[in-house]
């Protein structure tokens, strides 16, 4: 008994150590990669009409309207199911009660790239910033310049409805400490890359997940416990053989699958709002890029 | 010789019904899902041609577009509250058809009305860039029913 006591009292210390310690180098990171942010975003100009089309490639748009419910854009309220509860996409109009009508472009930088409040306190990983930490800067600060003009909406967003010690600091740091690398310096190695594994967030949707939620490895194989409970299938080269490279931009551009037969679930809010969209020569990259890649399993 | 006879006639059926996916489908709920298929085919060969893997032949547009209409108007019919229409195998039809019944008609009548401008479009034209849009216009009703109404296939 007096054993068992002893052991359950080296675990849970153990624990709190690995706690604490995640916290510790969460936080020292997230200021290091804060800094160097900072320095950077002084060197663009943001350039609204560039930022509208940033907006698009990243589905921001889609995932902060409630399409089936109020539909007002950017003003959130859009539910998010995950296995650990539902969550709600915040108003991003600069609505001073209800949006970010307060926040400068350091802070909104700061919360797209690093996953971090102004107040300092850390997001949950439904808002797919470990995605769009490998955006550019520059891309971000376009991004920028056109929200920052986009008309304030007053639109108030019921609570998060996910167990708050999930969603506090300590949780949420060791979530970063393992599945966030706030300091990667990336470098795509072509433009489909880019558009795929940072705007795009595809992985969110089609990488296998682990039990805390974090993306297990970096690649498309898909998912079969997707967003609301929905199979996700892989999209890379072997899972893709059979669509020639103008079935997968038609796809992208319609939602039509080769067989004549058209896409459902969350994926045609992609097609819908974010890659039928896009130029022909992005969806061409896109197309480019999955046709490359290998599965992992 | 009898034993052998059988064995073929279930090896037979299993053939033909891994052929047609449902064919366990009965009653309206295969005439439903018949007609869903026979868009899909008429889908597939415009999209065939915008890909350039088939010749452009607006006839097909047409024929299409004829066939959107005709099948649009036939699903009025095909989604009867019932027990069987709204559960029986192998059904993908979600609840939200009967639950939100003002929501799913208005989806069947605006893709009817698209398909239409697609069959005058075709009749007015037969430039390929100039009907890839009314095409897109009236496709796009297809994935926006199913994604309120229809279960995701896997
Ligand atoms: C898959 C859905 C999703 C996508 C896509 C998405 N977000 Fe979010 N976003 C969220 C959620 C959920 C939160 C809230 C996270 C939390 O409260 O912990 C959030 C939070 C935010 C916040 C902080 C708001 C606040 O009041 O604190 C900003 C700013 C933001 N998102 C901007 C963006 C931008 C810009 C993009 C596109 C580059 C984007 N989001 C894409 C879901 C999304
Ligand atoms: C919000 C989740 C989500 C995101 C983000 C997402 N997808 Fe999907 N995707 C899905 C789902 C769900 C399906 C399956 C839809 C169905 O069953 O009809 C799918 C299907 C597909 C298919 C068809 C595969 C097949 O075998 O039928 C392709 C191609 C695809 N997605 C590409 C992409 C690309 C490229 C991106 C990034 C730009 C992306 N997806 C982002 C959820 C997502
Ligand atoms: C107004 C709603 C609506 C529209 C418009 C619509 N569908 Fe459907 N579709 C459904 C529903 C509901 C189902 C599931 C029916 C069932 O399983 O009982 C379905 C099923 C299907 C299926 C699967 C059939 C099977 O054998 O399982 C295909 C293929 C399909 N639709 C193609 C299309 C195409 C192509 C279009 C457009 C040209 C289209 N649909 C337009 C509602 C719609």
């Amino acid at each position: 008994m007096k054993r068992l006591w002893l052991l359950l009292k080296a675990i849970l210390s153990v624990t709190g150590a690995i706690l604490v310690l995640a916290y510790a180098v969460v936080q020292h990171q997230s200021k290091a990669a804060v800094e160097q942010l900072v320095t950077e975003a002084e060197q663009w100009e943001g350039d609204a009409t560039k930022g509208r089309y940033v907006a698009v490639m990243s589905g921001c748009i889609a995932c902060h309207t409630d399409y089936e419910g109020s539909g007002l854009e950017l003003a959130g309220g859009r539910a998010i199911h995950t296995p650990f509860g539902t969550v709600y996409s915040p108003n991003i109009t600069r609505d001073s009660r209800t949006g970010i009508g307060q926040w400068t472009k350091t802070d909104f930088l700061i919360a797209v790239k690093i996953g971090m409040n102004p107040n300092g306190s850390h997001y949950s990983p439904a808002f797919p910033y470990s995605a769009y930490n490998r955006m550019s800067t520059g891309d971000l600060v376009d991004l920028w310049a056109w929200l920052s003009n986009v008309a304030p909406v007053e639109n108030l967003v019921p609570d998060h409805e996910v167990p708050s010690v999930l969603m506090s600091d300590v949780s949420l740091s060791l979530w970063k400490s393992l599945y966030f690398n706030v300091t990667s310096n990336w470098q795509s190695e072509s433009r489909g890359e880019y558009l795929v594994n940072a705007a795009g967030h595809c992985l969110e949707c089609h990488a296998q997940r682990t039990v805390l939620g974090g993306i297990r490895n970096k690649s498309l194989d898909g998912n079969s416990r997707g967003p609301n409970g929905q199979t996700v299938p892989g999209i890379t080269a072997i899972n893709l053989a059979a669509w020639s490279h103008e079935d997968l931009t038609f796809f992208l551009e319609i939602g039509m699958t080769p067989d004549g037969d058209f896409t459902g679930g969350s994926m045609t809010d992609v097609v819908e709002h974010s890659t039928a969209l896009l130029t022909a020569e992005d969806r061409a990259s896109i197309a480019d890029y999955l046709k490359s890649q290998r599965n992992t399993q | 010789m009898k034993c052998y006879l059988k064995l073929l006639m279930i090896a037979a059926l299993c053939i033909s019904a891994v052929a047609s996916a449902h064919s366990d489908a009965t009653g309206v709920i295969k005439e439903r899902m018949d007609g869903m298929n026979a868009m899909a085919v008429h889908s597939k060969t415009v999209a065939d041609m915008f890909k350039g893997k088939q010749a452009f032949d607006v006839i097909a547009v047409r024929d299409a577009a004829d066939a959107f209409v005709y099948h649009g108007q036939s699903m009025v019919g095909q989604f009867p509250d019932t027990e069987f229409s709204r559960t029986a195998k192998p059904t993908q039809a979600l609840p939200a058809i009967w639950d939100d019944a003002e929501a799913f008609e208005q989806a069947v009548q605006q893709f009817i009305q698209q398909s239409k401008k697609l069959l005058i479009a075709a009749d007015l034209t037969s430039d390929q860039t100039a009907l890839k849009k009314p095409f897109f216009v009236a496709t796009k009703n297809c994935s926006g029913c199913h994604k309120r109404f229809r279960q995701p296939k896997r």
